[in-house]
Order: C-alpha cells, then sequence, then structure tokens
C-alpha cells in the first residue's frame, strides 16, 4: 500500500475509532449523569 | 593556542542559521510572550546544542574518545527511552482540567472528536508531499494542538523530525489567536456567529468527578489499547484533582511538576535541533503542515457543528466546533470573544470551554488511535 493510499485509511479508520471512543464516553457520561442525578433526588 | 579559535573555525552556516533560529524562539518567548515556558528554553537549547563541539551533546573528542552530553542524555532518558517527560506532564494537565463543562453537557464531547480531523486531512497532505507514512502521521499529530501528544506520538513513530514538530506545536498553539479567527470567519456568516446559546448551569455531584476520570481510562484502554499512557495518565491526574483527599499531590502535580517537566522538556527536545537534522527543506515543509493542521481542526469543527444545526432544533454557534481542538484555554477565549463581537449579549464562554476540554480528551485518544493504526498500515 503507497502511503497516500494508507493517510486517506487512517483518515477514515482514525476518525471513526475517535468517533466510537468519543461516543462510548459520551454514553457512560449520560448514565452516570442520570444515576448520580436520580440518587441526589 | 589553536583550541581557542577551533570553535570559530569549526562553525557552519547550518550552525549560524540555528542560533538565529533559537534567537528567534527567544524573542517570540520574551518579547511576544508567546508559549515562553516551552519556546525560550527550547530556544537556548537550540543555540546550546549547535555550538561546535558542545559539550551539552554527545560526541567523540579526541583523544578521550565517546563523551556523553547531558541534553542527549536528558532526550535518551526522558523522551526516548520511555516518553516519560510528556507522559508525566500529563499528570499535571489532568489534574489542572474542570472536567466539569463536559459531564454537564457530554454531547460536547463530539466537538473535540471532529476538530481533530485536521490531523488526518495534514497526515494525507504530507504524503502527498512525498513524506513516508510514518513521518506524514507525526507532522499531522501537529494537528492534535497539544504540545506532549505531538511529542510522544512522533517518537515513538520512530520520526526524524521530532524537533521540528515540537517547534511547529508549540508556535501554532501560541499562534491560535490568530489562526482561529481567519478559519472560522472563512466558514461562517455574522448571523452563524451571532447565534446565541443558553446556558444552564447544574451543580455535578462529586461522585460523578470521580468516577469521570476511571470510566473515560477503562474505555479509552479498551477500545484503543495504544491510548492508554497518554489517556490514563491525563485521567491519573485529574482523578488526583477531583478525589479531595488528595490536595496537596494535585497541587504539586499542577504547579510543581508541571513547572519542572516544562523546564526541562524544552531544552531536552531541543537535542533533536541539531543543524544537520533541522536545516532543511523538511523543516520548512512541516511548519507549513503545522499551519494546515490548525486550520482544518478548526474548519471540520464549525462545519461539524453546522450540520448538527441541519438536524437540532436548539441552535449550536458553530464557533463552539472552533474550541474543539486542544489548545486550552486560548481556542475558548477566541470564541468567547468573537462571539461577543458578533453579538454582545452572547456569551458562549461555557460552551466553548467544554469543547475545549472535549478537545483534550479527544486529542491524545487521537494520539492513541494514531499509534494503534499507522504500524498496521505500513
Amino acid at each position: 500500500m503507497d502511503a497516500v493510499t494508507g493517510s486517506l485509511q487512517l483518515m477514515w479508520q482514525g476518525m471513526v475509532s475517535i468517533f466510537v471512543v468519543i461516543a462510548a464516553i459520551c454514553v457512560v457520561v449520560l448514565i452516570i449523569n442520570r444515576v448520580t442525578k436520580r440518587k441526589k433526588q | 593556542m589553536e583550541f581557542l579559535v577551533e570553535g570559530f573555525a569549526a562553525l557552519t552556516w547550518q550552525q549560524i542559521v540555528m542560533f538565529a533560529v533559537g534567537g528567534v524562539l527567544i524573542f517570540l518567548a520574551i518579547s511576544k510572550k508567546l508559549e515562553p515556558a516551552l519556546l525560550l528554553p527550547m530556544g537556548f537549547g537550540a543555540i546550546l546544542v549547535n555550538i561546535p563541539f558542545s559539550g551539552a551533546v554527545d560526541q567523540v573528542m579526541a583523544g578521550i574518545g565517546p563523551v556523553n552530553g547531558i541534553v542527549d542524555w536528558l532526550f535518551s532518558v526522558g523522551i526516548s527511552a520511555s516518553e516519560a517527560m510528556p507522559l508525566l506532564l500529563f499528570i499535571g494537565i489532568g489534574a489542572m482540567i474542570d472536567f466539569g463543562p463536559v459531564l454537564k453537557n457530554p454531547k460536547l464531547l463530539f466537538f473535540g472528536a471532529a476538530a481533530q480531523f485536521g490531523i488526518f486531512a495534514t497526515i494525507f497532505a504530507a504524503t502527498g508531499m512525498g513524506f513516508s507514512l510514518t513521518d506524514a502521521a507525526s507532522i499531522g499529530i501537529i494537528g492534535a494542538a497539544d504540545g506532549p501528544t505531538s511529542i510522544l506520538v512522533s517518537q515513538v513513530l520512530g520520526s526524524q523530525y521530532v524537533g521540528a514538530i515540537a517547534v511547529a506545536a508549540y508556535s501554532y498553539m501560541a499562534l491560535v489567536p490568530i489562526i482561529q479567527p481567519l478559519a472560522i470567519k472563512l466558514v461562517t456568516s455574522k448571523k452563524e456567529r451571532a447565534i446565541k446559546m443558553e446556558y444552564h448551569g447544574e451543580d455535578i455531584p462529586r461522585i460523578a468527578k470521580i468516577l469521570f476520570p476511571i470510566v473515560v481510562t477503562l474505555i479509552a484502554g479498551l477500545v484503543a489499547p495504544a491510548s492508554i499512557a497518554l489517556v490514563g495518565f491525563l485521567m491519573f491526574g485529574n482523578l488526583l484533582r477531583e478525589c479531595g483527599v488528595l490536595d496537596s499531590l494535585s497541587d504539586t502535580a499542577q504547579k510543581v511538576l508541571v513547572n519542572l517537566i516544562t523546564l526541562l522538556l524544552g531544552i531536552t527536545i531541543a537535542s533533536t535541533m541539531k543543524a544537520e537534522n533541522f536545516v532543511n527543506i523538511q523543516t520548512i515543509l512541516i511548519m507549513c503542515l503545522g499551519l494546515v493542521a490548525f486550520f482544518f481542526d478548526t474548519i471540520a469543527g464549525v462545519l461539524f457543528a453546522k450540520l448538527l444545526n441541519l438536524f437540532g432544533r436548539n441552535k449550536i454557534n458553530p464557533m463552539i466546533g472552533a474550541a474543539g481542538i486542544s489548545a486550552f484555554p486560548m481556542s475558548a477565549r477566541v470564541v468567547q470573544k468573537m462571539g461577543l463581537e458578533a453579538n454582545n449579549q452572547n456569551h458562549l464562554l461555557m460552551f466553548a470551554v467544554g469543547a475545549n476540554v472535549s478537545g483534550q480528551i479527544a486529542s491524545v485518544i487521537a494520539g492513541g488511535v494514531i499509534l494503534g493504526l499507522v504500524p498496521v498500515l505500513i
């Protein structure tokens, strides 16, 4: 695989990976917020 | 007495250029106050390591043999061997960051992710210019807008341009207040910049703030294990801050540790700024590509916010997307200032800070993702 094709693959896989990790963190933060809010109430 | 003039006789024009580069960095640090904590030691270090027969770097002395220099030793132990310096710096950075705005508004995390696009756009551009994928990835990581991440990733990938990458990363971070407004104005109208956002702040329970660094470490570690050193040290610092029982350690991490590592990191990076490695056309290309990275980061963040506005009911000021880069807190300040310029009742700071700290998380994840993916793709 040449470097330019590799960089396009890296762009695609990299951005998807970052969004997946961030989405997972976001979901967990929402769960934490919901649980702690319920506890507070 | 010939040895008294040996240094002058051995001086090359490339070394004189490096003295000038060092002088410019020191000037920018002192006169323009651009990242002085890093640019001043780097500038002085650039002079230190480029003096002919400098005792600060490894060399072979006539009649004695190989002699170790302190700057090369610091680089070897502090960066090359285990990336200890940039990683330890992350403990201090983590201890400084309040993730409260992200916990209040988790969707801001996505702006941090979108604003990493500049990294990959730059990698693509760099490969188009003839750099290998590993060097291109090392150059692209300048777009993480995070000096320690740039140093760590380029070092782990074995790039020969660590010095130029570090100079570009720290210089452009300092130039965020100049670069970002240009990029933002390029892709937004005044009407869009004037979009008002209402902030509804609620107190975040302490337990949520304590759980956040642990959970982020677990998720990032399980999904992208290569990012765990970066994310883990950042989150460890944050846990020290939020746990509430280690105030003195948190305080030490925020002040003493950060100052000590910063002091050494700048001069250590100078080890990679020797004339023979630095004075070449690639360094100029890297400086240009660094600018491309910051520009595309900003544009991608803004366009992502505009994309969300197509679907959402509550309109987001697209400038919030620009704050998704990791340059904290400059980027948030830029957005707040531009928001007030467009509408003097528009206070975007809390949203911008949330996006900005999200950028901190996303940039270290991006660093880890690149470290994980590049070896697979070459």
